[in-house]
């Protein structure tokens, strides 16, 4: 079976540091958001929650500049066919998945992304961890940013904004993990994400 | 002779020894000593004549002592009588004041006309009738039930147009002027006060400034108390010094009888009984008015207890001791003080007296020596008060933690977010975690008790002779008349506040008082004493009694009387009644009000091993800033109809702090902590909280569904045959 390198280093590198940051993110909220819970101490929490915070903010940067200087952009970009690859994705999951039907949709060399990933991943990508960084960086230097915020509605106002991205973000993250074990095997995805090679 | 010889010799060595070692300055160390410590010199101060009004000296008159020609020969009395503590807004008073400050009925911003609720009163201006007031408090209600803290110079030596007032002629003195003419709520009439008679409260320097002066005893000679049957007022001073020796008895018309042998032959008081402290005051000076000290072991809550039964208002207002004892080591039943194995307050441990930040206007330093004893600044360093507005062009200029720590290097670098916390937060907020004393939580002024008018004890005299209905916070029963009540100490309230001039809001730990009274919203001003008094009672002999209409209505348990519980308006029925009642009084549109007197914490400060290191203490849904838990503040038991609360201050005026729920009254800082988001922690019933919570379930909603969707995936794919 032919094999495509459709996974460069860069988009795997960056891959891998936001999977684990933001896994840990969702983590370190749950204590900070509910500290009465007392399963780990609220400083240590805050600590590993701003670490990984920042770290994705950087991670994000590496994203940008890999989709925008490096071509990766073209991948969310629509395509004709896309509106019939779409029903057919969603027939897949809804009913052929359970049957053991092929997957219709093979990654390739910048066409990585099928018709249902793009705007999903669009939506993550482009609204949901930006505002999540930026929401965030201002909650971290609040004192520093404290007339900005005061522009937008107040702390609470910020904090609410976060809050529910948190949310959304762990939902997607389950989503995500979840649909990880679809493959051909359980771990074909994953693999595909570390070695950068998937079946034709 | 000889056998004796050996043992002369020996003591004569010993002796010879004992003394050179203790001169040989040569081995020790010599301590400095500090101009504090010389100022502390019990005989630094002149030995001096005590003079009259006259500027005669007493021992030949047989007159009081006149404290403005006795202090008056070296002291610039005028000049430091000018300072705040003396006028409490007396120098600053216009009767458009409230007015200007939307607070109407007040005429100056001090303790002198501005209207605060213990007393619950309104100071009558000149020409009361011209701009709409009633006749409620004349100078001399002031005088005598203020003047226990207040102590003369000011306002009870001047008029309101600053005549002395022991010089006015009788010709001069108008129909129901104010400053003579005052309400006896006893009798329900107005009488005019004798200044000639009585005379003027001259400042009572020696209270301050002299060791053993007995504040007790010329309290009761102001007032007319205890070993006197009248007021009197020029000799209260004189009174005073009965402890010291220098008076032996002070007549009730005012004659001074003083001992003889306390003077020289010259006039000048002998100084083993007048030890007039020199630059500093008596060690304890502040503490006769402003906190509780430790004495023989116990907190004494009491102004010069058992002479006047009065309680200390920095007790009454934050539960303030100043002490360096360890709280363990008290006596009073004071819950769980075996674990309290620290000082009251660290500063007092490390010796700190209060002027070290309430810092005097100048000193020896600031100003030639010479000046400075001549006219030495009693304008002492205050803070930003929230309840007070007098001389507030001195707001700030006492001495703050920053003057001696810096937070930034000491010991906060465990803090997550350092700089966000030192900037949001004011020290005092972890480093006074608890207040262990009580104070008082609530006054019902909407409801007054009248009879008997010595039923229970009364919170202070000093804020008027009708007893007042309130509750204690911190303690279990009534620490008033039961010395063996069970202490349990008080959390603060938090409340935003710049503390440093143009410092920004910190969140601060305050004392609050709660009050509940009457206002005429078609005016704005609060009802009357007389108004209420007449509305709900009518006089029957020397007492009044609750008309049968307001029994019929508030009296539930129909015992004949109105107890506390009785007296709160928690019921629309109860309401309407009064408003009824007072209408008929001339009371347009009486609506009631809650009013938080807060005021700060600042002391108490326990060891840094005690401060808040706990972040669920605030961040959490107990959080105590947003005051959930077991931090909530209960106002009063019942569910109280008022139609606005409000927090005693021109900038907080509009911003609920009260809420009924789950059948109580209860603080709620919501509003003032509005801008504020603590990690962690829900804030109290509010649109922002209402948000928070609204997307919490949103949130729960939308994992529950991506996992339950999950969940029949895996299902699917497992239960559905392949193809």
């Amino acid at each position: 079976m032919e094999r495509n390198y459709v996974y460069p280093a860069s988009d795997r590198i960056w891959h891998w540091i936001h999977a684990i940051s933001i896994t840990m993110l969702v983590l370190t909220a749950i204590p900070i958001h509910f500290p009465s819970l007392r399963f780990v101490d609220l400083k240590i929490a805050v600590n590993i929650h701003t670490f990984f915070g920042l770290l994705v903010a950087f991670d994000f940067i590496l994203y940008l500049i890999n989709m925008f200087f490096y071509g990766s952009i073209k991948n969310y970009l629509p395509r004709s066919g896309d509106g019939k690859q779409a029903i057919m994705m969603a027939k897949y999951y809804l009913w052929g998945i359970f049957r053991g039907e092929e997957e219709p949709f093979h990654p390739k060399p910048g066409r990585r992304l099928n018709a249902l990933q793009k705007p999903a991943y669009f939506v993550v990508m482009f609204i949901m961890v930006p505002l999540q960084i930026f929401t965030g960086l201002l909650i971290w230097k609040a004192a520093e940013a404290e007339s900005l915020i005061n522009s937008l509605g107040g702390l609470r106002t910020i904090s609410t904004i976060h809050i529910a991205n948190a949310y959304l973000f762990a939902a997607y993250l389950l989503f995500h993990i979840y649909l990880g074990t679809t493959g051909k095997t359980f771990w074909y995805f994953f693999k595909v994400m570390i070695t950068g090679y998937a079946d034709e | 002779m000889r056998k004796f010889l050996p043992l002369f010799l020996i003591v004569f060595l010993g002796l010879w020894g004992v003394l050179s070692s203790g001169t040989n300055s040569g081995n020790r160390k010599l301590t400095p000593i500090t101009l504090k410590d010389y100022f502390h010199a019990p005989n630094m101060h002149p030995v001096i004549k005590l003079l009259d009004e006259d500027g005669n000296p007493v021992i030949k008159t047989g007159k009081p002592v006149s404290t403005r020609k006795t202090c008056g020969q070296c002291h610039d009395y005028d000049f430091i009588t000018s300072a705040y503590h003396f006028q409490q807004g007396a120098n600053e008073w216009d009767v458009e004041w409230g007015n200007k400050n939307k607070e109407v009925g007040s005429i100056s911003p001090g303790m002198f006309g501005r209207q605060y609720d213990y007393p619950y009163y309104h100071m009558t201006p000149p020409d009361w009738k011209k701009y709409g007031f009633l006749f409620e408090y004349g100078r001399p209600n002031w005088a005598l039930q203020c003047g226990i803290c207040h102590l003369g110079g000011g306002p009870t030596e001047f008029s309101f147009s600053g005549k002395r007032l022991d010089t006015i002629p009788e010709g001069q003195v108008k129909e129901m002027d104010p400053d003579f003419y005052y309400w006896d709520r006893k009798s329900n009439v107005f009488r005019k006060w004798d200044w000639k008679r009585s005379g003027v409260r001259e400042a009572n320097c020696l209270v301050c400034h002299t060791p053993n002066y007995s504040k007790g005893i010329q309290d009761q000679r102001t007032t007319g108390h205890g070993m006197f049957k009248v007021p009197h007022f020029s000799s209260s001073t004189s009174a005073g010094l009965i402890t010291t020796g220098v008076v032996e008895k002070v007549t009730d018309d005012g004659r001074v009888i003083y001992n003889p042998r306390a003077f020289y032959p010259d006039g000048r008081v002998k100084p083993e009984y007048l030890r007039i402290t020199g630059s500093f005051a008596r060690k304890d000076a502040c503490l006769q008015c402003h906190a509780a000290p430790v004495i023989n072991g116990h907190v004494n809550p009491w102004y010069n207890y058992p002479v006047v039964k009065t309680v200390n208002r920095g007790v009454l207002r934050k539960g303030f001791v100043w002490s360096g004892k360890n709280i363990s080591q008290i006596r009073d039943n004071i819950k769980d003080k075996e674990k309290l194995n620290f000082p009251w307050d660290v500063h007092a441990k490390a010796g700190l007296e209060c002027l070290d930040c309430h810092v005097m206007g100048n000193t020896p330093q600031s100003s030639s020596f010479t000046e400075y004893v001549k006219r030495p600044n009693h304008n002492f360093g205050k803070g930003h008060p929230l309840t007070w507005r007098v001389r507030t062009d001195l707001d700030f200029t006492v001495k703050r933690c920053g003057a001696c720590h810096d937070a930034e290097k000491e010991g906060h670098d465990w803090l997550p977010e350092k700089e966000l916390h030192l900037k949001k937060v004011s020290c005092e907020t972890c480093h006074m975690p608890r207040n262990h004393y009580w104070m008082l939580n609530s006054f019902n002024f909407a409801f007054p008790y009248t009879e008997p008018f010595s039923k229970g004890v009364k919170v202070e005299r000093a804020c008027g002779d009708a007893p007042q209905r309130f509750t204690i916070l911190g303690v279990k029963g009534n620490p008033l008349t039961d010395h063996n009540a069970e202490i349990t100490g008080f959390y603060p309230l938090y409340i935003p506040r710049n503390l440093e001039k143009n410092g920004e809001k910190k969140i601060v730990p305050y004392g609050v008082t709660f009050s509940l009274h009457w206002v005429d919203d078609a005016t704005g001003n609060r009802v009357y004493f007389s108004q209420i008094l007449n509305a709900f009672f009518v006089r029957k002999g020397d007492v009044w009694v609750p008309k049968k209409e307001v029994l019929k209505v508030f009296d539930a348990n129909r015992d004949g009387k109105i107890d506390d519980e009785e007296a709160l308006f928690d019921t629309q029925e109860k309401v309407a009644l009064a408003r009824k009642l007072l209408k008929a009084q001339g009371v347009k549109d009486p609506q009631l009000e809650i009013v938080a007197i807060p005021n700060t914490l600042v002391h108490n400060i326990a060891p840094k091993e005690q401060a808040i290191k706990s972040c669920d203490t605030c961040h959490s849904d107990n959080s105590r800033i947003f005051n959930q838990g077991k931090y909530s503040r209960v106002i009063f038991d019942r569910p109280v109809l008022f139609k606005r609360s409000y927090i005693y201050n021109v900038g907080y005026r509009g911003i609920e702090i009260a809420r009924v729920k789950d059948g109580k009254t209860l603080w709620t800082n919501e509003y003032l902590l509005k801008d504020y988001h603590l990690v962690g922690a829900l804030a109290p019933e509010s649109e922002a909280s209402r948000a928070l919570k609204a997307v919490e379930v949103l949130g729960l909603v939308v994992l529950i569904f991506t996992l339950a969707g999950v969940l029949f995936h895996i299902m699917g794919r497992v239960i559905i045959p392949k193809k």
